[in-house]
């Protein structure tokens, strides 16, 4: 059997044992995702010169055995595990278009995937990334139809890729490890929390907000990270630990505020001069501790949502945003032409503040029944809880903005400066890289991406309550940095989605199944047996080993890949200087 | 005016804002001069109270410490499991105790033979323990990016307390644990106490003193048994062959290897030095606190590597000082100041101290290494 | 080796057709009715909610796991509103709890929350969803029903349905009554004038102790402090020494502690017990998160001796007939019940079911989650067992006797029953 059909045989098995968990139109999904898995893995062992067609028939043996390991445990799944573990057989009219879906699915996405490794290299990356932009695009639609209700965890996921992209500036880029780093996820959330809620009686719209989280992210990245500048290694960790252990405790007990002037209330009074206590604050309710703030807004689309009345107000918002939208275009024409990109720049950020500030116009709070229900899917106005189509774009779009940025940073001057720092910080010094500068800054561009996070969080939780941001959250944060691999954005999204998908999707799902495994097979199995019976059901019980399962994780995942899943390619070279060969070809072809 | 002049005026200028500033906002979080003034006041006798509290408090946290301080010292990893270990071993003493029927005798004779069967068989498996975490999770990421064993130390961490939770709920090991689930605390009986009421002597040593103030033989015996393992380690270090190939070690790895010692031997002794001496403390803290919690190990180790960070990192005297500094701290701030601030008190004082001294208390004020 | 392969998959492919041709035909027998428990299945509250889950499912099993003379099948899942990173309730695991629930149509009931912190994100989205009735067997948080005159929050409890139509129902008393019953039990049954207050910071212990902070005042007791304790804490011996010299230089007459039974409850009595003796000098009271065998497991029987914990609804031995079949039903399938909670899952499943119940005599629709809300509210002299008891217009249980227990000889026993 040769290397690709093992190849096919392992995707199938992942994929088929996967729907073990997960059941009903899983194994559609879990097939195509699968396929292009495969597709992604056998591309490279192919010569591109071949020409597209072959390769796509050379990847075909290693689709169909894929394919046919997942019919099969499928299958399995249907008739044998489900009983096995209780579940009620399911509708025929999902197992067999799922299963044709998966199988089909999954041997065409490996062709095709394979088949673009024999396009010319710019065409297959276009051919990628058109592809992944297609399911970054279909996946919450698919998972609606399919009723798998993964859009959720995943929206949850990619908070935490938000948050471990802002940790790799800091981790990553700039090499000082931070073990604290919730503390500003905490006062991201906090700022949307009070910037826009009953707390105050402050409502600004989230789309102001988000950005006054990250600018408040960035001034406390300054603020926190000053302290930390003399200090050098593990010692600048466990002061950022300090912050992270503060920073909760704050938000829990700012709540019984009283703030009076020592001069007047105790030190004078002390050498019996009599004066008036001034009072600052005096019992005030800021963070509302453990009770939390909530409700918290949440992001409005006026564009969508206005009544009749509104109708020239919308006249006016579209032609601004024409307006808005045909400057920067041509501003960028223009600028293209003649080179001058700093103006440019400038010109198309004013646009786009222009087009921002048509988003704060006042809006109306009644709903329109013409445009109540787009496509039956998205929803207009504000963005509600029970669809998560909306936030999972939102998201999305924060998240192509952060990578946007995060690139822009990494390849300018401080990004390099930061990279000089983490190598040696001496010899970056004595080449004329300040070092209290570039720290200060690291810890301020990594703050604010956490800023994003923190609001969107906020909103789309709509509360926010101090324990979310304790330790362990910090170090679930780092967790996905260096899972995924370390500096390296992709890496990062990587680590997060494969974290926070175990922790959300995997490891409950594989507690129930096991759950119902012992209640429906093995405890009846157990019936002559009383003692051992008894004995099984209390300790076998998979709800007590979550933990346990969520460490065995971490603990496999690192030994199996101490560089992460997807290292930097610097790391990956550093790692296998010594090597002939490294055991994963580096992107050359 | 002269430069130095200018340097002492500006240096009190600073202080005094600062003052100030502590002065005005330091109140939100239980910093009221006044009111610590009155209370002192109220009760001078107390300050003292407070500081045999901490003191013993401190003792526990410094025994953790040296663990960590030690392991940071050889590999420079911050082993998270390792106050997961600690608790690991306060679960074991309570376990023997139990099944040796110690638990349920008043038997002084009985009572102390089965306090140091447990405390021997605390000691061995939490070192057994801690070096089957570096050969399983750590060993085989040495030349692995600095931080990946730092992701697989805090796998584990979440794996042993798993394992205590399931523990704490077999109530056929330790009957006391009743059948209330593994999650919530289990209760460590006073033994040391036992001993005394049988006896007809005074928990409280000081009654014999007549001094108004509570000092227990619990206290003193963690203190005593703290400075104790500190002294001997510090003698065991500095004198014995193996301590010297793990100073040799920590301070150069690739050198130490080329004079022939056996790193992976120096480091798992080290990581058994560690897990002996958390198995110790598990004890100690269970007699102290008399508690047997699945969760405790997570504080403990958090507070535990504080004070290590705090006294100067891979020092042996200044992981005891930390612990000390800890408990003093939590104590005054708990007494003085207001309970629900102390965890940031003791990080705001961290974050001071460190500020001042980048490398600790005691550590050695280096420049930059190569 | 394609074509081999190609033919093993068209086999599969047929096998599957032809069994699943099989296979069909199955379910029927009426609709599914589901009803979800959302509670925090991991870590530190597992001890309770898994005997509330146990409770639940010990009331499904006696109806059979059907409704309506067997038109309507019931199902029933216990979801967990807790992550493994985290350990105790996620706000996002919670809020996607109740997401989902709203979703899936054949849902028709929430038993749940656990905690009231997590009530608060999950009551306005199943309020848009129906609404879908909510019955929590746990959350005691005041302003989840009750206005501002209860000690709420101004927005409360307004924010929490923004449909304007109430669909969340508690089966348990709440903050405001239990801590109002407790001063009064100190003050006048305990004879205490002077009192020191504890609370682990949360939003149920800290709520109870704030209630009985203005109630103490309000009768004339006097109190000396009220602090907040960190729950993670080693040991608590140093706040217990300044307590003890807190009352003009000696110990206060009581220590009442708003908190529950995971927060380190048990380190925090055995400190207190170290530094100012047994609870006999000074009392020692809680609300019912401290009402646990695990509490008194965890303090030590000698040390837990005398300590005083209140609980709504009656002592087991002035238990209605149906409260003692309930005690005796589940010690037979479960073991010995230890945990307070557990009566409160039989009752929400047990009015949960009997909603469903009056919404078919009626004629109605149990699918209908409007109906069944409706006739959750409805509820009217309900013979449960807890006794006899309505829900009031917010949804409140009319129940509001409160049992004071006490620990005698290692275990918690009835003082007495008073409102």
């Amino acid at each position: 059997m040769n290397e690709n059909i093992k190849s096919g045989i392992t995707f199938g098995l992942i994929g088929g044992l996967l729907t073990f968990l997960f059941g009903g139109w899983s194994v559609g999904v879990l097939g195509v995702l699968m396929g292009i898995g495969l597709g992604l893995a056998l591309g490279p062992r192919f010569n591109p010169r071949d020409g597209w067609m072959s390769l796509a028939k050379q990847a075909l043996p290693a689709a169909a055995a894929s394919g046919a390991i997942l019919l099969v445990l499928s299958l399995l799944q249907n008739y044998v595990i489900d009983p096995a573990i209780g579940q009620n057989f399911e509708d025929l009219d999902v197992v067999i278009p799922a299963n044709l879906v998966g199988v089909v699915g999954g041997i065409l996405f490996t062709c095709i995937v394979t088949a673009l490794h024999g396009l010319s290299e710019e065409w297959e990356r276009k051919g990628k990334i058109i592809l992944l932009g297609l399911v970054i695009l279909a996946f919450p639609f698919v998972d609606k139809f399919t009723e798998l209700r993964w859009t959720a965890q995943i929206i949850f996921a990619l908070i935490f890729v938000i948050l471990g992209l802002g940790l790799n500036i800091v981790v990553g880029y700039a090499g000082l490890l931070d073990l604290g780093y919730a503390a500003f996820f905490a006062i991201g959330a906090y700022t949307t929390g009070i910037l826009s809620s009953p707390q105050h009686n402050i409502f600004l719209n989230f789309w102001l907000v988000i950005w006054i989280a990250a600018g408040v992210g960035a001034i406390f990245g300054l603020i926190l990270g000053a302290p930390t500048l003399p200090l050098r290694g593990d010692y600048l960790a466990i002061v950022t630990l300090g912050f992270g252990e503060i920073v909760p405790v704050l938000f829990r007990n700012l709540i019984d505020v009283t703030i009076k002037e020592p001069l007047t209330c105790w030190i004078l009074p002390l050498f019996k001069i009599q004066t008036a206590c001034i009072t600052f604050m005096s019992h005030e309710d800021l963070t509302a501790g453990e009770k939390g703030i909530n409700p918290v807004g949440r992001p409005i689309l006026p564009i969508i949502k206005l009544n009749e009345a509104m109708g020239i107000e919308l006249v006016i918002k579209i032609a601004v945003l024409l307006v808005a939208l045909a400057l920067i275009t041509f501003l960028y024409i223009r600028i293209w032409r003649n080179g001058n990109r700093k103006v440019g720049s400038v010109a198309s950020y004013a646009a786009i503040v222009a087009a921002i500030l048509i988003v704060f116009l006042p809006i109306p709070r009644t709903r329109v029944a013409v445009f109540d229900n787009v496509l039956g899917i998205i929803q207009p106005g504000e963005f509600q809880s029970d669809n998560p189509i909306p936030w999972y774009f939102l998201i999305i779009a924060i998240i192509l903005l952060s990578i946007f940025l995060i690139n822009r940073l990494r390849e300018s001057r401080l990004g390099r400066a930061w990279m000089a720092i983490r190598e040696d910080e001496l010899a970056a010094a004595q080449m004329g890289i300040d070092p209290v500068r570039t720290k200060l800054l690291a810890f301020a561009m990594g703050a604010t991406f956490s800023g994003f996070a923190g609001a969107f969080y906020a909103a789309y939780i709509r509360g926010i309550f101090p324990s979310v941001f304790d330790f362990s959250a910090s170090i679930i944060i780092l967790c996905c940095v260096i899972l995924g691999g370390i500096g390296n954005i992709n890496g990062v999204i990587v680590g997060g989605l494969a974290l926070m998908t175990a922790d959300r999707l995997f490891l409950p799902a594989l507690k129930d199944f096991l759950k119902g495994l012992l209640d429906h097979t093995v405890l009846p199995a157990l019936s002559s047996n009383p003692t051992l019976q008894a004995a099984v059901g209390q300790n076998a019980n998979p709800i007590l080993y979550r933990f346990l399962l969520f460490g065995l994780t971490l603990v496999i995942m690192m030994s199996v890949r101490p560089e992460g899943l997807v290292p930097s390619a610097q790391r990956r070279m550093e790692l296998h200087a010594g090597e002939e060969s490294g055991g994963t070809p580096v992107a050359a072809k | 005016m002269s430069a130095k002049a200018k340097s002492i005026l500006r240096g009190i200028v600073v202080a005094a804002v600062v003052l100030y500033i502590a002065f005005l906002l330091g109140p939100i979080a239980g910093f009221d001069v006044p009111a610590i003034a009155a209370s002192i006041q109220a009760d001078p006798k107390q300050l003292i109270q407070f500081l045999i509290i901490g003191i013993s408090n401190g003792a526990i946290i410094a025994i953790i410490a040296l663990g960590y301080t030690m392991v940071y010292g050889i590999i420079e990893l911050i082993n998270f499991a390792h106050g997961d270990v600690y608790m690991i071993g306060v679960f074991t003493s309570l376990t023997v105790l139990s099944l040796t029927g110690t638990l349920n005798t008043n038997d002084p004779v009985k009572i102390i033979l089965g306090l140091a069967l447990a405390l021997v068989v605390s000691i061995a498996s939490c070192a057994m323990l801690n070096a089957t975490i570096e050969r399983l999770a750590y060993r085989r990421l040495r030349n692995a990016p600095r931080l990946a064993p730092l992701i697989s130390a805090i796998g584990m961490s979440f794996i042993i307390e798993n394992l205590g939770l399931i523990w704490a709920s077999q109530s056929w090991l330790v009957p006391s644990f009743g059948t209330t689930g593994g999650a919530s605390q289990k209760f460590f009986p006073d033994l040391l106490g036992t001993i005394f009421t049988v006896n007809g002597w005074k928990v409280n040593l000081f009654e014999y003193f007549g001094i108004p103030l509570r000092f227990t033989i619990k206290d003193l015996l963690v203190i005593v048994l703290a400075v104790i393992l500190m002294v001997g380690l510090y003698l065991f270090v500095q004198r014995t062959r193996l301590g010297k190939a793990m100073r040799a070690t920590a301070q150069n790895r690739d050198a130490a290897k080329m004079l022939g010692i056996d790193i992976d031997r120096v480091i798992s002794a080290t990581f058994l030095i560690g897990g002996g001496l958390a198995g110790a403390a598990g004890l100690m803290a269970g007699l102290y606190n008399n508690t047997a919690w699945w969760f405790m190990g997570f504080r403990a180790g958090l507070e535990s590597f504080t004070a290590a960070v705090l006294g100067g990192i891979g020092n042996i005297t200044g992981a005891m000082l930390g612990g000390f500094l800890i408990g003093l701290l939590a104590s005054f701030s708990d007494g003085y100041l207001n309970a629900r601030w102390t965890h940031a008190w003791v990080f705001a004082t961290l974050v001071l101290v460190l500020l001042f001294r980048p490398s600790g208390l005691l550590g050695e004020q280096v420049g930059q290494k190569a | 080796m394609s074509k081999r392969l190609f033919v093993l998959i068209s086999v599969l492919v047929a096998a599957s057709m032809l069994l699943a041709a099989c296979g069909g035909g199955g379910g029927g027998g009426g609709a599914t009715l589901k009803i979800v428990s959302s509670l925090p299945m991991t870590g530190a509250s597992l001890t309770q909610t898994q005997t509330i889950v146990n409770a639940e499912q010990l009331r499904l099993e006696q109806a059979n796991y059907s409704a309506c003379g067997g038109k309507y099948k019931i199902a029933y899942e216990a979801w967990d509103d807790a992550s493994a990173a985290l350990g105790k309730w996620d706000p996002a695991v919670e809020t996607e709890n109740a997401n989902k629930a709203a979703a899936d149509k054949s849902i028709i009931a929430y038993l749940g929350t656990f905690n009231s912190g997590a009530a608060k994100l999950s009551i306005p989205i199943l309020n848009q969803a129906g609404p879908l009735v909510m019955v929590s067997p746990a959350n005691t948080y005041a302003g989840l029903t009750k206005d501002q005159s209860h000690g709420a929050e101004a927005d409360e409890p307004g924010k929490y349905y923004p449909s304007g139509v109430r669909n969340y129902a508690r089966v348990v008393t709440a903050d405001d009554v239990q801590g109002a019953v407790d001063a009064n039990f100190m003050s006048s049954k305990l004879g205490v004038k002077t009192v020191y207050i504890l609370d682990d910071q949360e939003l149920y212990g800290k709520g109870v102790a704030d209630v009985f902070e203005a109630t103490a005042k309000k009768i004339g007791m006097t109190v000396l402090g009220h602090e907040g304790i960190d729950p993670k804490a080693a040991d608590y011996k140093a706040l217990m020494t300044k307590i003890s010299t807190s009352n003009a230089g000696g110990p206060p007459d009581a220590i009442f502690v708003g908190m529950v039974v995971d927060n380190n409850a048990s380190q925090l009595l055995k400190d207190k017990v170290a530094i100012m003796g047994d609870n006999t000098k000074v009392k020692y009271m809680g609300p019912d998160g401290i009402q646990t065998q695990a509490f008194i497991d965890g303090a030590g029987k000698d040390v837990a001796e005398g300590v005083y914990a209140s609980v709504a609804g009656l002592a087991p031995e002035n238990y209605t007939d149906a409260g003692k079949k309930f005690l005796a039903d589940y010690e037979a399938k479960y073991g010995k019940l230890t945990e307070p909670y557990a009566i409160y899952g039989y009752e929400a499943m047990n009015v949960t079911l009997a909603a469903i119940e009056s919404v078919c005599a009626s004629g109605g629709d149990p699918t209908d989650r409007a109906a069944v809300t409706k006739a959750v509210f409805a509820t009217k002299d309900f013979n449960g067992v807890l006794g006899t008891w309505s829900f009031d217009a917010n949804g409140d249980t009319t129940l509001t006797d409160m049992t004071v227990y006490q620990v005698k000889n290692g275990a918690y026993s009835a003082v007495g029953t008073f409102k």
